[in-house]
């Protein structure tokens, strides 16, 4: 028969085991009071540790944050210069970018226009807009020259728009024409 | 320390202490943790994040720093002034009116065209980071020349541009033309930038125009024929 088999009478009066189970209750209170204040202590303490190596690294990177400004005040004029370069490099590369409209539209007329039309007057502006009279003693060459134009692989998609402004037969066998054009890529 | 111990003990005998005795412990850690909670650990932490973000900030601006000051030791001052020498003979800083004259002659002799007039206009104010004024020239000769000074003029080695073409009529193989030129300069810059400022960033493609400038055929003609060693005379007849 073991030990626990045995049938045990507490004889203590009940006042001890009250007393008894309220200094354990008491005694847990103020354990767990102890280990919350202590977990608060330690959160104090890396919370300012940390506040304290932010405020070093704080003050080391203004210090190099200051020597490098220095340093950069000592090649002042190398800065300027390389400025002054930049500066000029992009504005001669804004203008030489793009073929200017004007030349597109001369090149290209002079391109797909027939040798036997001759060019009374031809004016190209920035804004792409092409005025030509010509006059030409050859009909098919003329056609030639009106289907160039509308011919999208032989213009090169740089002509949006073409208008015949006149067409006039003078003498025997001489025709004039008057017409414009938009050259695309102008600027307005 | 007598008193004190009469003073503990004269606690211990008070019937209020003694009821209340178990709560000391627990109200003095709530009051220590609510203390230290409000007045150091939160405001600390809000500080934390703000402080994070600038060592950030800081951090990235010592990057630039460092890196733009290795930039501006490993920059060779003699190649960036030589670059700049090239790039005010494509750029001039005020009008050089002559200069760009001698440019446009040279190019109307070149291609065998007749020059019988020439005039000035002040330009349209800034375009493309420069200033600008216009040239305009009446020319004659043959269609081809004429073809050929125009795609001769985007190869000058100044900035300039076709601004109008007229061609006016034509007389037995000669043509009659009108031909606007748009002269480009650039003053040169007075601030020259903040040492905060990242440094600009010049790329092979952005020296590729120097490239030009230095091969151009029409700069060692005008170099051989000693057109830029000339007298240049007044720079702005508008002045």
């Amino acid at each position: 028969m073991s030990l626990q088999d045995k049938i045990t009478i507490n004889l203590l009066p009940i006042e001890l085991t009250l007393s008894k189970r309220e200094r354990e209750r008491r005694n847990l209170t103020n354990s767990l009071s102890i280990a919350i204040l202590v977990i608060i202590v330690i959160t104090t303490a890396i919370v300012l540790s940390i506040r304290l190596s932010q405020t070093i690294r704080l003050r080391t990177l203004n210090s190099q944050i200051d020597g490098s400004k220095n340093s950069i005040q000592n090649y002042k004029e190398r800065e300027g210069l390389l400025t002054i370069l930049k500066t000029r490099l992009d504005g001669i590369n804004a203008i030489s970018q793009s073929d200017p409209v004007q030349a597109q539209a001369f090149n290209l007329i002079l391109t797909i226009m027939p040798e036997d039309i001759k060019i009374i007057e031809f004016k190209a502006d920035k804004s792409g807009i092409v005025t030509l009279s010509g006059q030409t003693g050859n009909l098919f060459s003329l056609k030639s020259f009106f289907n160039n134009l509308m011919d999208t692989k032989l213009n090169q998609g740089k002509i949006s728009g073409v208008k015949i402004d006149s067409l006039s037969q003078r003498n025997e066998n001489e025709l004039r024409f008057d017409l414009s054009m938009q050259i695309s890529g102008g600027k307005k | 320390m007598d008193k004190l111990k009469q003073v503990l003990k004269g606690l211990k005998n008070n019937p209020v202490y003694d009821r209340y005795e178990f709560l000391i412990l627990p109200v003095f850690s709530t009051v220590v943790c609510l203390a230290l909670l409000i007045l150091i650990v939160i405001p600390n932490i809000i500080t934390l994040l703000e402080t994070n973000k600038q060592i950030q900030d800081l951090n990235s601006k010592n990057q630039a720093l460092t890196t733009k000051l290795k930039s501006l030791e490993q920059a060779d001052p003699e190649t960036i002034k030589k670059n700049i020498e090239t790039t005010l003979i494509a750029l001039p800083e005020d009008k050089d009116i002559p200069g760009a004259i001698n440019q446009l002659l040279f190019l109307v002799n070149t291609n065998n065209l007749k020059l019988s007039g020439i005039s000035f206009s002040v330009g349209s104010g800034t375009e493309a980071l420069s200033n600008n004024y216009q040239i305009k020239m009446d020319v004659s000769g043959g269609l081809t020349n004429l073809q050929n000074f125009v795609n001769k003029l985007k190869e000058s080695t100044r900035t300039l541009k076709p601004d109008s073409i007229e061609i006016n009529g034509v007389k037995f193989t000669d043509v009659q033309s009108t031909i606007a030129v748009k002269i480009y300069f650039q003053p040169l810059q007075k601030s020259i930038g903040d040492v905060e400022k990242p440094l600009p960033v010049i790329t092979q493609k952005d020296l590729e125009p120097l490239e030009k400038i230095k091969n151009s055929e029409v700069m060692n003609s005008q170099i051989s024929g000693g057109i830029i060693n000339a007298q240049k005379g007044k720079t702005d007849p508008f002045q």
